[in-house]
């Protein structure tokens, strides 16, 4: 039986001033596949990737990655996880290069090593000697290459990405999408991400939650919901389950 | 390989060297135009006084006496390098006063005056070209000649009488003895004693003061621009300890501030002995013998208490100004709050220069030792009043706040209410660009 990575048991969230964002989220992610959490906005997808990632607390219920409970042993379940915020960005006056050894500094075991981060990274980004300038002077594209190399060269048990092609033009976003599917699979990486792009789910995803209003209102490979709910495509999926349907 | 305090300590003074905002706004272009500031009026005032001490000069005069002393005055003043252009009367030398240092008038009855034994006046015509300093010490010019020609014929009167010259003209003078504590300083200039002092005093609390809002504006920033820049995800997510990072910054950020209140020490300290080396002292007892004496009265340990509290004040203002960047979303904002908290503890460093505690209890003076920032101003005070007990009040509770502030920075970074708490929140950005700041 494959080793449960995420597990996620009837999560909640109450923020300040009294918002729920999440009411009893369930879900569970197997070790080696790559799950897609998609719903509208605001449904408590990034909720759930930063109460995973150890930046928020959740009121109640648990989430655990790798049995590791992420509020009461956050310092372990960090050690296994790399997290790439939907509007994460990097230190402009550093260079491409001096920002992976940042990185790499703080999962590296010993200088060895570090160069191997990095140099699968500058591979991964495929920003060629660009790596060397400042990163101020990459287009957001070049940024975001970067930053889902930086992701991936520490070879995390789980990566959480949000979002990982928002904001992305059409080429920027298939290249990045290319890398997430090559080197996760040959660094047998897991891989939890948020999207709204049906497609890009379609293309990445071994099996999809669907989030609406806090909750997994549906669950499964993209095979399977589209024969679940008779659609052509998961877009169709989504609208018939959130009810954008008629609009 | 490097810790994780290293690493973040090296990512931080790349980025402030390298960020124009902070490096040249902040740290170059204050500096420089300080340096340039007290540069100018030090070139300008040692100018002045240069060209006033110098003999020479064109004067315009006008002898409506046309005797003895008139003459000889007239010489006195050829004889000291002035060029002397006679008008026979006021109206025509006024008109041709151009750049002459003055217009001098011998009026008539001058000399005899002096004959007789009369004070004799000369009337002296000075323009007013502008309110620069060396136009008002070309003024004071005249009136020396004039004093060193009047001291010259005292003397020879005097030595015609027999009597001592220095005698009649301070039969009776004073010397001047310092009491400070328990110590007495015999033959001293005060300014031997009052310089260090007001050092001691004065110059190092305001000077920490300054210090404070660079590390408090350093600090802020160096959270902030996380936020700004979005990595502040990215960091709490990263296998490192939030001690590590909060002291990293910390460091950081106190080192550069160093640097910087180092390059004001350093230009005040100069600008300082600059005018100090104007004027000359008459003291008999040695600026290290006045300085020895000065330390003892106010205590070996006042200079030590000092540095020590100063220190803490600058960790004080650090941690709260980094706590305060928490809860905003940019550097600005971060700025912006850091000055509202940080303005008013300079303040009160003001307000205690001018608090006299010498005459409160011993008990009211330990309790008022332990208000931050202002506990700089009373220290040397302490020390002369000899309550040590409120001097080691004032000495470490600045750190004891400096170490619950940075605690709380550390606890704070390690929840979500980083994220989650906002002091300042972005409503809208008008069309001119404006950032409006609501709370």
């Amino acid at each position: 039986m494959p080793t449960q990575v995420v597990e996620v048991n009837d999560l909640h969230k109450v923020y300040p001033g009294g918002k729920e964002a999440l009411k009893g989220l369930s879900f569970t992610v197997k070790e080696g596949e790559i799950y897609g959490l998609i719903g509208p906005n605001g449904a408590g997808k990034t909720t759930t990737l930063r109460i995973l990632a150890t930046i928020l607390e959740p009121t109640n219920g648990t989430a655990r990655i790798y049995g590791y409970d992420v509020k009461s042993e956050p310092e372990k379940v960090r050690r296994l996880i790399a997290y790439l915020p939907e509007e994460a960005g990097a230190y402009k006056y550093l260079s491409g290069l001096e920002f992976l050894d940042f990185i790499a500094s703080f999962y590296a075991e010993d200088e060895q090593e570090k160069r191997r981060m990095i140099q699968e990274a500058w591979k991964i980004s495929g920003l060629g000697m660009r790596i060397k300038d400042k990163i101020k002077t990459y287009s957001k594209g070049m940024l975001r290459r970067l930053l889902i190399a930086k992701t991936l060269m520490v070879h995390p048990k789980l990566a959480i990405l949000d979002e990982p092609t928002s904001g992305l033009d059409v080429i920027n976003s298939t290249r990045v999408r290319r890398i997430i599917k090559k080197y996760t699979r040959e660094y047998g990486v897991t891989v939890l991400l948020s999207s709204h792009n049906m497609l890009e789910v379609e293309y990445l995803c071994d099996r999809v939650g669907i989030i609406h209003e806090g909750r997994i209102v549906a669950e499964g490979s993209p095979a399977e919901l589209k024969k679940m709910y008779g659609a052509e495509n998961l877009e169709e999926v989504f609208a018939k389950i959130v009810g954008g349907e008629e609009i | 390989m490097k810790s994780a305090f290293l690493t973040i300590f090296i990512k931080e003074m790349k980025s402030i060297i390298r960020d124009p905002k902070i490096l040249i706004t902040m740290i170059i272009v204050p500096v420089v135009l300080t340096g340039l500031m007290y540069g100018i009026m030090g070139a300008m005032t040692t100018q002045a006084v240069k060209q006033a001490m110098k003999p020479g000069g064109e004067i315009l005069l006008v002898d409506l006496d046309h005797g003895y002393w008139a003459e000889n005055f007239t010489n006195y003043l050829t004889s000291h390098k002035y060029t002397v252009t006679r008008y026979k009367d006021i109206d025509s030398a006024i008109k041709n006063y151009d750049n002459a240092l003055c217009i001098l008038v011998i009026p008539k009855g001058f000399s005899e005056n002096l004959t007789r034994g009369y004070t004799a006046y000369l009337q002296v015509y000075y323009r007013i070209r502008g309110i620069s300093f060396t136009s008002m010490m070309m003024g004071y010019k005249v009136y020396g000649i004039i004093r060193q020609y009047s001291d010259m014929l005292s003397k020879q009167i005097l030595e015609k009488t027999g009597l001592s010259p220095e005698y009649v003209s301070s039969p009776v003078n004073g010397t001047s003895n310092i009491v400070i504590g328990n110590i007495t300083i015999k033959n001293i200039d005060p300014s031997q004693v009052t310089g260090p002092l007001l050092m001691l005093g004065l110059f190092v609390p305001l000077i920490i003061g300054l210090l404070a809002g660079f590390v408090a504006q350093l600090s802020a920033t160096s959270i902030a621009v996380e936020k700004e820049q979005k990595m502040l995800e990215t960091l709490l997510t990263l296998p490192l300890s939030r001690f590590s990072l909060i002291a990293a910054k910390v460091t950081a950020a106190f080192i550069v501030s160093l640097i910087g209140g180092g390059a004001y020490f350093a230009i005040m300290a100069w600008y300082f002995s600059q005018m100090s080396s104007l004027g000359a002292t008459n003291s008999s007892v040695s600026s290290s013998i006045a300085l020895s004496a000065l330390v003892k009265a106010v205590g070996m340990q006042t200079p030590a208490v000092l540095v020590i509290a100063g220190f803490g004040t600058l960790f004080l203002a650090l941690g709260i100004a980094l706590l305060l960047a928490m809860f905003v979303d940019d550097v600005r904002s971060a700025q912006i709050i850091s000055g509202y908290i940080i303005a008013p503890l300079m303040l009160s460093i003001f307000i205690g220069l001018f608090l006299d505690i010498t005459s409160m209890s011993p008990i009211q003076q330990t309790a008022i030792a332990a208000i931050p920032f202002a506990n700089l101003a009373f220290i040397l005070n302490l020390g002369l009043t000899g309550n040590y007990t409120a001097q080691l009040v004032a000495a470490f509770s600045s750190w004891a706040y400096a170490i619950i502030v940075l605690y709380i920075a550390s606890r704070i970074i390690g929840t979500e209410k980083i994220f989650t708490m906002k002091l300042f929140k972005r409503k809208r950005r008008t069309s001119l660009g404006f950032h409006l700041l609501t709370r």
